[in-house]
């Protein structure tokens, strides 16, 4: 009995003790949310994919002394649509009710490290860059998160080391991302954003091999002049979007397995530029990026004959995203950007996005209406052939503090050979209950 | 003086003065009405700068703010917020709760440099000044309600009267002036020149009214530790209660960069 005791006390000991640590040296602070996320598609020829999940977000920060912070956050995903295909599967509750959980974020912030002017921040974190509303053509260094095809900008963070250095208005700021994230896609429905070519074969995916060699580091240098904010990067990585580097046919043609197909990451080299200001009471920013890839070829091997393509040149390509915005009297916000090359386009192949918002508020805030839309053009010379286009309006409301609830729809389409034509099987209409705490 | 001169011995009969002298009695009237008019419009201007100097005497302040928004109804929604001011230009605020809000910061550095940190995103967003006419995170208050440092900048003063031991002002705005309101009326407290009320017109109309309660000297600075701001379309207001107020700390320009708004509270 008494070792039981004792065993107790330890236990209880060791449970209070960061408890204690707390109490005399910092308050821990809890927060996140619970997002209830309900969606149904629209079309009876709805696409496969079924990864609607709902999340909840559990964060933790501590700040022990005015030099430090340390934050970590879980994320938890429940999805809605049970992974049922054989009766077995039935005997399982994870089956049943798919679940995830994950660290999103975990780091540490040490303010003035070394000397009064430098922040460290170490660990699994977001690193966002660029000016524009979500469509960053410079924000590289997390990986893309298309788990949920209406939230397409979504990025997970990635295990960084950060270090920031502040002179004036001069902000030089230097990364290391030791290991390489490829891209997040949705449970079957990668063909949403790499297309259908390859769904019938099997494939193997190569990572970049996991030694220093292959991490990736970037710079940023930002400032201000005359009212205009303006910044200068540089990344040296991996695009996080795998490409075509080996297709071997089956040589016997009467099997149901056409072939194999290998995909690997391209090295690529990203020199960005970035801005925003204000003219006469009118938001502008604009974001370019230069991105110069290492070349990729294909290796083909067909009915005995090998030959190799290239997949990616190394020809240096840009993408920008422009964008404005205006709050016009009355309440009505309206927000504007042009978007020249997609996140998974690269090399020649890069369309022309223009993307609309607005927004109104009404009841004293208590209701938020807002139209979105966006218009695909894929080719100037015929556009009546190449064009898509979405719409998305959203009713939220927020009237009681630390609750939203919306409804919405996702609606796309255009012609098939378009990316939002491609879509056209996605649109969907959902409600949404988010609380915060 | 005025009254003196008319208080003067009445004349005995006006046709018994000589023309020439009542001629220049009559002169002196006017040039002083003249004067008077003149030297009233100049009191204005000068009422309005010593607000301002008022306003913006405090070399830098911190403060912990509690906003409260009052529906109709009578239901509320408390903000709570850390603010920091630097000269008449620079000003943090900081959203220490609730939830949805918490850790989002405003950071002014001009009129037309303004800054939103939005803590879920991991971002610090600019901001266009075309926003200033809307309503703060959900509040009474403008944007340019919150970042208003000086009036004489942008408005012309008159006096229109003087009552209950207050200077009753009318401010319009002057040519160019990036403002939204077409017209003001200041209540100013004649003993320290803090404004106790301020009147919003526009459209020819007043819309918006702001209080301003629990005048204390603090850190031999005047400051109204209360104000409301009501919403007279809606009757909508927000009061906002300032506490932990400090003067003249010193603070270091690096508080108002983007260094510091990403930085958690």
């Amino acid at each position: 009995m008494g070792k039981i005791k004792f065993i107790l006390i330890v236990i209880l000991a060791l449970i209070l003790s960061p408890l204690s640590f707390y109490k005399i040296y910092a308050q821990p602070k809890i927060g996140g949310f619970l997002q209830l996320d309900k969606r149904f598609y629209i079309n009876d020829n709805a696409l496969p994919f079924d990864d609607f999940y709902n999340r909840f977000r559990f964060e933790t920060s501590i700040s022990p002394n005015d030099k430090l912070y340390l934050f970590s956050s879980v994320d938890f995903r429940f999805y809605d649509v049970a992974r049922v295909d054989e009766l077995n599967d039935l005997e399982n509750i994870n089956q049943l009710f798919p679940t995830n959980i994950s660290l999103w974020e975990a780091y540490v912030s040490v303010y003035g490290f070394l000397f009064d002017d430098l922040d460290l921040k170490i660990g699994k974190q977001r690193i966002s860059w660029g000016t524009a509303d979500k469509l960053n053509q410079t924000d590289n260094l997390n990986s893309k998160d298309f788990s949920d095809i209406y939230n397409f900008t979504e990025k997970i963070p990635s295990w960084a080391v950060k270090l920031s250095y502040y002179l004036g208005d001069y902000n030089l700021t230097a990364v290391w991302l030791p290991n390489f994230e490829p891209v997040l896609l949705p449970r079957n429905g990668t063909s949403l954003f790499l297309g259908d070519a390859l769904a019938s074969f099997k494939d193997s995916v190569v990572l970049p091999a996991s030694k220093l060699s292959s991490s990736m580091f970037a710079f940023k240098l930002s400032s201000n002049l005359a009212g205009w904010d303006y910044s200068f990067s540089y990344f040296n990585g991996y695009d996080d979007i795998p490409i075509l580097t080996s297709l071997i046919y089956n040589s016997n043609p009467g099997s149901s397995n056409p072939g194999k197909a290998e995909l690997s990451f391209p090295k690529i080299q990203v020199i960005g530029a970035d801005f925003s200001t204000e003219i006469s009471g009118i938001g502008f920013w604009g974001e370019g990026a230069l991105i110069i890839p290492d070349e990729v070829v294909t290796y083909i091997s067909a009915i005995g004959m090998n030959y190799q393509t290239v997949a990616l040149d190394d020809k240096p390509y840009f993408k920008f995203t422009l964008g404005s915005d205006y709050t016009f009297p009355g309440g009505y916000y309206l927000n504007f950007q042009w978007m020249h090359g997609f996140f998974t386009e690269r090399g020649s192949a890069l369309n022309d996005y223009f993307f609309a918002r607005l927004e109104k508020v009404l009841f004293n805030d208590q209701l938020k209406i807002a139209l979105g839309g966006v218009l695909e053009v894929d080719k100037w010379d015929n556009v009546n052939e190449n064009y898509g286009y979405g719409f998305f309006p959203e009713l939220t409301y927020q009237g009681i503090d630390n609750l939203e609830i919306a409804v919405g729809t996702f609606l796309v389409g255009g012609k098939p050979a378009t990316l939002l034509g491609s879509w056209n099987d996605a649109n969907q209409a959902y409600l949404r209950v988010k609380v915060i705490f | 003086m005025l009254n003196e001169i008319l208080q003067s011995p009445p004349l005995p009969d006006a046709t018994k003065v000589p023309s020439g002298e009542r001629v220049y009695r009559i002169l002196f009237v006017v040039v002083f009405l003249i004067l008077t008019t003149v030297a009233n419009a100049q009191t204005g201007k000068e009422i309005l700068a010593k607000v301002d100097s008022v306003m913006n005497a405090p070399k830098d302040m911190t403060a912990i703010e509690k906003m409260t928004l009052i529906d109709k109804g009578g239901s509320q929604k408390d903000r709570n917020t850390k603010i920091y001011q630097k000269g008449s230009e620079w000003r943090l605020v900081r959203f220490l709760t609730p939830a949805d809000v918490r850790g989002v910061s405003f950071l002014r550095l001009a009129s037309d440099r303004l800054y939103l940190y939005l803590p879920a995103f991991r971002k610090v967003r600019r901001i266009a000044s075309s926003v200033k006419n809307e309503n703060f995170m959900g509040t009474d208050f403008s944007y340019e309600d919150m970042s208003q440092s000086s009036y004489s900048n942008d408005y012309t003063a008159k006096l229109l009267k003087q009552e209950n031991n207050q200077y009753v002002l009318e401010l319009k705005p002057k040519p160019n002036a990036d403002v939204s309101y077409e017209k003001l009326i200041l209540y100013i407290d004649k003993s320290n020149y803090v404004y106790r009320k301020i009147e919003y017109y526009n459209n020819g109309k007043q819309f918006k009214v702001l209080t301003v309660d629990n005048i204390e000297k603090i850190d031999n600075y005047w400051f109204g530790k209360k104000m409301e701001m009501r919403n007279l379309k809606n009757d909508h207001r927000t009061t906002l209660i300032l506490t932990e107020i400090k003067f003249d700390q010193g603070l270091p320009d690096k508080i108002f960069t983007e260094r510091n708004l990403k930085r958690p509270e």
